[in-house]
């Protein structure tokens, strides 16, 4: 393919996460809340509707880790390591600026984790229904949201009405499509994106605190690539590879680069990153605004779930859609949720017809060497 | 020509936002994403402009900000590629 002149913004996105600090910091200095969250499970908007800002803070730095553990124990995900490192240290200035930290009782070692975290700042856990498919599963999901507004509105000290959350709804549901336009880009073959540069770019708009902003500049970036996709006939033609498992914000340097300098190219990143998140539309109209809140956060395909059956769906789904050559399933050391679901991803993929390789990893660069070269042999083989 | 600029960096948020107050009405500070040749690891740092390095020194020998809660940079260009080089400064 001819040299894809990337728009600009895509650099800016890129290194959003270092300098949505200073955004952060002008947020708290005009008076507004911020509120911290981890997880795609939180329903933003609520937020959103309770004019709050919302940052992610999923520690994603190995650098933390070690903080961490000075009250953790040491066989537990990195990813949690690193968030409440973060917090504990005092070296993230999201959660420093951070009003209210919003957990959610997905595995048992975040919301172990966030009792503690609640030590050092006002934090809310939703608790999640464990499994989707019991006829009471929707209900107690909606009585949470209900609990939770009731919650923020005690917090902001005024009402939130459900005008303010249909608004919230529809603008979430365009920042939704004008992600899944930027992800799905990548069904073209070639793929014009490197899928290192659209994860940062799609974490990125997450530390914008603009979400217009980020509406209009994903579908502005997705206009260009758009119009200026001229794929070159005589390229080699690189394997595509869809990304499954685990958050990969920790890992993506190590993994992602591995595969794209290899051969690979990641055209689906169906992690709670990229695509998972990302398909939920949710009726502004509906009778009962929370309960269709409720509704469109469970479509989320979760492993800590039980049964998780939406993942396996959309993986069916987007293994045509995206035309991929391999899977491979990402797990972060002591997942056991997501690692258990690698026996189901790998017969899966089995029925499917497509090669599928599991890697489990962590935050450091120990196994950087060793992934590549494992990684390295699995697109060879393609 | 990318300018010469000195940069206090901290391993605490709070002690970055503590030093920007003790510092803002003494002389031009800004705060800026933490970079990435600095090895403290607090996200934000304070950038102090060349010129009003004499007004920041006597504020650093005076303890205006807690001795051991900072660590002072001097940032230039680095001449081996296109990035910038960082100099951990004894006050």
């Amino acid at each position: 393919m001819d040299e894809l002149k990337l728009p600009e913004k895509f650099s800016e996105y890129a290194e959003a996460r270092r300098n949505g600090f200073l955004k952060a910091k002008a947020v708290k200095e005009s008076g507004q809340k911020l509120a911290g969250i981890f997880c795609t499970y939180t329903p933003l908007e609520l937020l959103d509707a309770a004019g709050m800002h919302a940052v992610s803070l999923c520690g994603t730095s190995n650098e933390t880790v070690a903080d961490g553990e000075t009250h953790l124990p040491k066989n537990l995900c990195p990813l949690i390591k690193s968030s409440y490192g973060f917090a504990v240290s005092d070296k993230c200035p999201y959660t420093y600026f951070a009003d209210l930290i919003v957990g959610e009782s997905t595995c048992d070692g975040k919301k172990k984790m966030y009792e503690l975290l609640g030590k050092l700042k006002q934090t809310y856990i939703l608790q999640l229904p464990q499994s989707v498919d019991r006829e009471y599963s929707l209900d107690v999901w909606t009585q949470e949201m209900r609990r939770f507004r009731a919650y923020l509105e005690e917090f902001i000290q005024e009402s939130i009405s459900d005008e303010a959350l249909r608004k919230a709804v529809v603008l979430r549901n365009r920042y939704r499509a004008a992600r899944c336009r930027l992800l799905e880009l990548q069904k073209l073959n070639p793929a014009p994106l490197s899928g290192l540069l659209l994860h940062k770019t799609i974490e990125g708009t997450q530390f914008s605190f603009n979400v217009e902003q980020s509406i209009t500049d994903m579908n502005t970036m997705a206009d260009q690539i758009e119009s200026e996709y001229r794929p070159d006939p005589q390229a080699p033609k690189k394997k595509r590879i869809l990304v499954t498992g685990c958050p990969i914000g920790g890992v993506v340097e190590k993994l992602v680069a591995a595969i794209e300098e290899n051969g690979g190219q990641v055209v689906c990143l169906e992690n709670c990153g990229g695509i998972k998140p990302s398909r939920i539309r949710i009726d502004p109209d509906a009778p009962d605004i929370l309960e269709a809140i409720a509704a469109g956060y469970l479509e989320i395909g979760c492993s800590i779930m039980s049964p998780n059956l939406r993942r396996e769906t959309m993986l069916r789904q987007l293994a045509e859609e995206f035309q991929v050559d391999g899977v491979v399933d990402v797990i972060l050391q002591a997942c056991h949720t997501y690692n258990i679901e690698t026996y189901n991803i790998r017969n899966l993929c089995r029925e499917l017809d497509l090669p599928y390789m599991s890697v489990e990893t962590d935050y450091s660069v120990a196994d950087k060497g060793q992934m590549n070269t494992r990684l390295a042999a699995f697109i060879e083989m393609l | 020509m990318k300018k010469n600029y000195y940069i206090l960096a901290f391993n605490s948020t709070h002690d970055a936002i503590c030093a920007e107050k003790a510092l803002e009405n003494r002389l031009p500070v800004q705060v800026i994403p933490t970079l990435r040749v600095v090895s403290e690891s607090c996200g934000i740092s304070l950038r102090i402009e060349e010129e009003h390095f004499p007004i920041l020194e006597p504020l650093l020998q005076a303890q205006v900000i807690e001795e051991g809660r900072y660590a002072l940079y001097h940032i230039s260009p680095d001449p081996a590629g296109a990035g910038l080089a960082a100099r951990r400064m004894e006050v």
